[in-house]
Protein backbone atom coordinates (compact mmCIF):
# COMPACT_ATOMS: atom_id res chain seq x y z
CA UNK A 1 0.00 0.00 0.00
CA UNK A 2 3.02 2.40 0.44
CA UNK A 3 4.14 1.83 -2.72
CA UNK A 4 0.63 2.95 -3.84
CA UNK A 5 1.23 5.86 -1.90
CA UNK A 6 4.61 6.82 -3.35
CA UNK A 7 3.04 6.30 -6.61
CA UNK A 8 0.46 8.79 -6.14
CA UNK A 9 2.90 11.15 -4.59
CA UNK A 10 5.06 11.16 -7.56
CA UNK A 11 1.82 11.13 -10.28
CA UNK A 12 0.87 14.31 -8.54
CA UNK A 13 4.63 16.07 -8.12
CA UNK A 14 4.86 15.70 -11.82
CA UNK A 15 0.91 16.69 -13.14
CA UNK A 16 1.88 20.02 -10.79
CA UNK A 17 5.23 20.51 -12.80
CA UNK A 18 3.54 19.90 -15.83
CA UNK A 19 0.95 22.81 -14.62
CA UNK A 20 3.31 25.00 -13.65
CA UNK A 21 5.32 24.85 -17.16
CA UNK A 22 1.82 26.11 -18.69
CA UNK A 23 0.95 28.73 -15.91
CA UNK A 24 4.18 30.45 -15.94
CA UNK A 25 3.82 31.84 -19.32
CA UNK A 26 0.76 32.28 -19.65
CA UNK A 27 -0.01 34.16 -15.77
CA UNK A 28 3.45 35.47 -15.05
CA UNK A 29 6.27 34.81 -12.29
CA UNK A 30 4.26 35.63 -9.19
CA UNK A 31 1.32 33.55 -10.34
CA UNK A 32 3.66 30.86 -10.81
CA UNK A 33 5.26 31.79 -7.45
CA UNK A 34 2.06 31.69 -6.06
CA UNK A 35 1.56 27.90 -7.59
CA UNK A 36 4.64 26.60 -6.42
CA UNK A 37 4.02 27.92 -2.81
CA UNK A 38 0.28 27.15 -2.73
CA UNK A 39 -0.17 23.64 -5.04
CA UNK A 40 -4.32 24.05 -4.60
CA UNK A 41 -4.07 26.90 -6.41
CA UNK A 42 -1.90 25.10 -9.22
CA UNK A 43 -4.48 22.81 -9.07
CA UNK A 44 -7.63 25.45 -9.35
CA UNK A 45 -5.99 27.17 -12.04
CA UNK A 46 -5.14 24.18 -14.08
CA UNK A 47 -9.45 22.50 -13.73
CA UNK A 48 -10.13 25.82 -14.60
CA UNK A 49 -7.96 26.44 -17.78
CA UNK A 50 -8.04 22.67 -18.77
CA UNK A 51 -9.62 23.12 -22.11
CA UNK A 52 -7.63 26.72 -22.71
CA UNK A 53 -4.49 24.93 -22.56
CA UNK A 54 -5.17 21.01 -22.88
CA UNK A 55 -4.84 20.06 -19.53
CA UNK A 56 -7.43 17.75 -19.44
CA UNK A 57 -6.05 14.91 -19.20
CA UNK A 58 -3.46 15.65 -16.99
CA UNK A 59 -5.54 17.51 -14.55
CA UNK A 60 -7.83 14.06 -14.48
CA UNK A 61 -5.07 11.88 -13.65
CA UNK A 62 -3.75 14.65 -10.86
CA UNK A 63 -7.78 14.46 -9.64
CA UNK A 64 -7.60 10.53 -9.45
CA UNK A 65 -3.70 10.68 -8.22
CA UNK A 66 -4.67 12.83 -5.50
CA UNK A 67 -8.24 10.67 -4.20
CA UNK A 68 -5.57 7.58 -4.20
CA UNK A 69 -3.56 9.52 -1.66
CA UNK A 70 -6.19 10.68 0.62
CA UNK A 71 -7.80 7.42 0.78
CA UNK A 72 -4.49 5.20 1.48
CA UNK A 73 -3.98 8.09 4.10
CA UNK A 74 -7.47 7.11 5.75
CA UNK A 75 -6.47 3.58 5.37
CA UNK A 76 -3.27 3.86 7.06
CA UNK A 77 -0.34 4.16 4.64
CA UNK A 78 0.17 7.65 4.70
CA UNK A 79 3.99 8.63 3.43
CA UNK A 80 3.95 11.23 6.34
CA UNK A 81 2.23 11.60 8.97
CA UNK A 82 1.29 14.78 10.54
CA UNK A 83 1.08 15.46 13.92
CA UNK B 1 -4.47 41.66 -24.46
CA UNK B 2 -1.42 42.32 -26.25
CA UNK B 3 -1.07 45.28 -28.87
CA UNK B 4 1.45 44.60 -31.60
CA UNK B 5 2.90 47.21 -34.08
CA UNK B 6 4.47 46.54 -37.03
CA UNK B 7 8.38 47.13 -36.64
CA UNK B 8 11.41 45.99 -38.68
CA UNK B 9 11.81 42.34 -38.75
CA UNK B 10 8.01 41.50 -38.06
CA UNK B 11 5.06 42.69 -35.48
CA UNK B 12 6.27 43.23 -31.96
CA UNK B 13 3.98 42.00 -28.84
CA UNK B 14 3.67 45.14 -26.48
CA UNK B 15 2.04 44.44 -23.32
CA UNK B 16 -1.15 46.33 -22.95
CA UNK B 17 -1.69 48.85 -19.50
CA UNK B 18 -4.47 46.00 -19.08
CA UNK B 19 -1.98 43.11 -18.94
CA UNK B 20 0.40 44.84 -17.14
CA UNK B 21 -2.00 45.53 -14.67
CA UNK B 22 -3.00 41.45 -14.43
CA UNK B 23 0.77 41.11 -13.74
CA UNK B 24 1.54 43.44 -11.27
CA UNK B 25 -1.69 42.63 -9.24
CA UNK B 26 -2.07 38.95 -9.48
CA UNK B 27 -4.44 38.63 -6.46
CA UNK B 28 -6.97 40.89 -8.17
CA UNK B 29 -6.59 38.95 -11.43
CA UNK B 30 -7.50 35.28 -9.44
CA UNK B 31 -10.25 37.38 -7.90
CA UNK B 32 -11.86 38.68 -10.94
CA UNK B 33 -12.48 34.71 -12.35
CA UNK B 34 -15.53 34.07 -9.71
CA UNK B 35 -15.09 30.47 -10.26
CA UNK B 36 -11.60 30.38 -9.88
CA UNK B 37 -12.35 32.45 -6.46
CA UNK B 38 -15.08 29.97 -5.91
CA UNK B 39 -12.96 27.03 -6.61
CA UNK B 40 -10.66 28.35 -4.10
CA UNK B 41 -13.02 29.37 -1.25
CA UNK B 42 -14.17 26.54 -1.26
CA UNK B 43 -11.46 24.17 -0.99
CA UNK B 44 -9.53 26.35 1.49
CA UNK B 45 -12.53 25.97 3.52
CA UNK B 46 -12.80 22.39 2.93
CA UNK B 47 -8.87 22.05 3.91
CA UNK B 48 -8.81 24.53 7.03
CA UNK B 49 -12.20 21.57 8.32
CA UNK B 50 -9.84 18.90 7.87
CA UNK B 51 -6.73 20.61 9.42
CA UNK B 52 -9.53 21.48 12.57
CA UNK B 53 -10.19 17.65 13.14
CA UNK B 54 -6.59 16.78 12.39
CA UNK B 55 -7.36 14.62 8.89
CA UNK B 56 -5.24 14.43 6.35
CA UNK B 57 -5.96 16.94 3.57
CA UNK B 58 -4.67 18.48 0.40
CA UNK B 59 -1.26 16.25 -0.36
CA UNK B 60 1.65 18.86 -1.16
CA UNK B 61 2.87 17.61 -4.13
CA UNK B 62 6.56 18.81 -3.39
CA UNK B 63 6.38 17.41 0.56
CA UNK B 64 4.61 14.13 -0.95
CA UNK B 65 6.70 13.95 -4.28
CA UNK B 66 10.51 15.27 -2.89
CA UNK B 67 10.11 14.80 0.53
CA UNK B 68 10.66 18.78 0.90
CA UNK B 69 8.10 20.99 2.88
CA UNK B 70 6.70 23.25 0.62
CA UNK B 71 6.29 27.52 1.81
CA UNK B 72 2.91 26.72 3.03
CA UNK B 73 3.50 24.38 5.10
CA UNK B 74 1.81 24.26 8.47
CA UNK B 75 -0.38 27.34 7.46
CA UNK B 76 -3.40 25.11 7.61
CA UNK B 77 -2.93 24.18 11.14
CA UNK B 78 -1.80 27.87 11.84
CA UNK B 79 -4.86 29.05 10.79
CA UNK B 80 -6.96 26.82 12.90
CA UNK B 81 -4.64 27.49 15.88
CA UNK B 82 -5.51 31.47 15.40
CA UNK B 83 -8.69 31.00 15.00
CA UNK B 84 -9.06 28.73 18.02
CA UNK B 85 -7.09 32.06 20.10
CA UNK B 86 -3.58 29.88 20.21
CA UNK B 87 -1.67 32.43 18.91
CA UNK B 88 2.08 31.34 19.83
CA UNK B 89 1.10 28.01 18.40
CA UNK B 90 -0.36 29.36 15.42
CA UNK B 91 2.97 31.53 14.97
CA UNK B 92 5.14 28.84 15.80
CA UNK B 93 3.52 26.60 12.90
CA UNK B 94 3.67 28.82 10.70
CA UNK B 95 3.44 32.91 11.03
CA UNK B 96 1.90 33.71 7.82
CA UNK B 97 -1.23 32.42 9.08
CA UNK B 98 -3.09 35.94 9.25
CA UNK B 99 -1.86 36.76 5.57
CA UNK B 100 -4.06 33.63 4.76
CA UNK B 101 -6.90 34.82 7.19
CA UNK B 102 -6.93 37.94 5.56
CA UNK B 103 -6.90 36.83 1.64
CA UNK B 104 -9.79 33.67 2.22
CA UNK B 105 -13.03 36.50 3.52
CA UNK B 106 -12.00 38.24 0.44
CA UNK B 107 -11.42 35.51 -1.75
CA UNK B 108 -14.77 34.33 -0.55
CA UNK B 109 -16.29 37.67 -0.74
CA UNK B 110 -15.37 37.94 -4.41
CA UNK B 111 -17.43 34.60 -5.43
CA UNK B 112 -20.50 35.56 -3.30
CA UNK B 113 -20.92 39.37 -4.19
CA UNK B 114 -23.20 40.36 -6.28
CA UNK B 115 -21.45 41.96 -9.37
CA UNK B 116 -22.36 45.97 -8.49
CA UNK B 117 -20.35 44.92 -5.03
CA UNK B 118 -17.62 42.44 -6.58
CA UNK B 119 -16.12 44.91 -9.16
CA UNK B 120 -15.15 47.49 -6.98
CA UNK B 121 -14.07 45.00 -4.58
CA UNK B 122 -11.94 44.43 -6.30
CA UNK B 123 -10.76 47.22 -8.14
CA UNK B 124 -9.69 48.27 -4.63
CA UNK B 125 -7.68 45.49 -4.29
CA UNK B 126 -6.07 45.65 -7.62
CA UNK B 127 -5.33 49.62 -7.01
CA UNK B 128 -4.09 48.27 -3.23
CA UNK B 129 -1.67 45.84 -5.00
CA UNK B 130 -0.56 48.29 -8.05
CA UNK B 131 0.17 50.81 -5.24
CA UNK B 132 1.75 49.23 -2.64
CA UNK B 133 2.95 45.73 -4.41
CA UNK B 134 1.95 44.02 -1.63
CA UNK B 135 1.11 40.55 -3.22
CA UNK B 136 4.61 40.72 -4.22
CA UNK B 137 5.90 41.57 -0.59
CA UNK B 138 4.17 38.65 1.00
CA UNK B 139 5.12 36.28 -1.70
CA UNK B 140 8.75 37.45 -1.17
CA UNK B 141 8.37 37.10 2.47
CA UNK B 142 7.04 33.54 2.08
CA UNK B 143 10.03 32.43 0.10
CA UNK B 144 12.55 34.04 3.04
CA UNK B 145 10.74 32.57 5.35
CA UNK B 146 10.81 28.76 4.26
CA UNK B 147 14.71 29.57 3.30
CA UNK B 148 15.08 30.86 7.27
CA UNK B 149 13.18 28.00 8.42
CA UNK B 150 15.29 25.35 6.38
CA UNK B 151 18.25 26.92 7.10
CA UNK B 152 17.69 27.51 10.83
CA UNK B 153 14.95 25.37 11.84
CA UNK B 154 15.03 22.63 9.58
CA UNK B 155 14.49 20.12 12.15
CA UNK B 156 10.68 21.81 13.61
CA UNK B 157 10.00 22.29 9.92
CA UNK B 158 10.71 18.55 8.87
CA UNK B 159 8.90 17.54 12.17
CA UNK B 160 5.87 19.52 11.71
CA UNK B 161 5.96 17.77 8.19
CA UNK B 162 5.67 14.67 9.51
CA UNK B 163 8.94 13.89 8.13
CA UNK B 164 12.24 12.25 10.56
CA UNK B 165 14.66 14.95 10.55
Amino acid sequence: MMIISWLAAIVCLICWILVLIKMFPAEGALKGILAIICGLYAFVWGWINASKFNLRNIMLIWTIAIIVSVVMNFMGAPIYNYR
Amino acid sequence: MDARVDAPGGPLPILAEAQRGMTLSPFASLLRSRPTAALLAGIAALQLGLAAFGLPGWPCPLLHGLGIPCPGCGLSRAAVELLRGQWRASLSDHAFAPVLLAALPVIAAASLLPESLRLPLIDGVERLERRSGLTALVLAGLVLYWIARWTFARETLLLLAGRQP
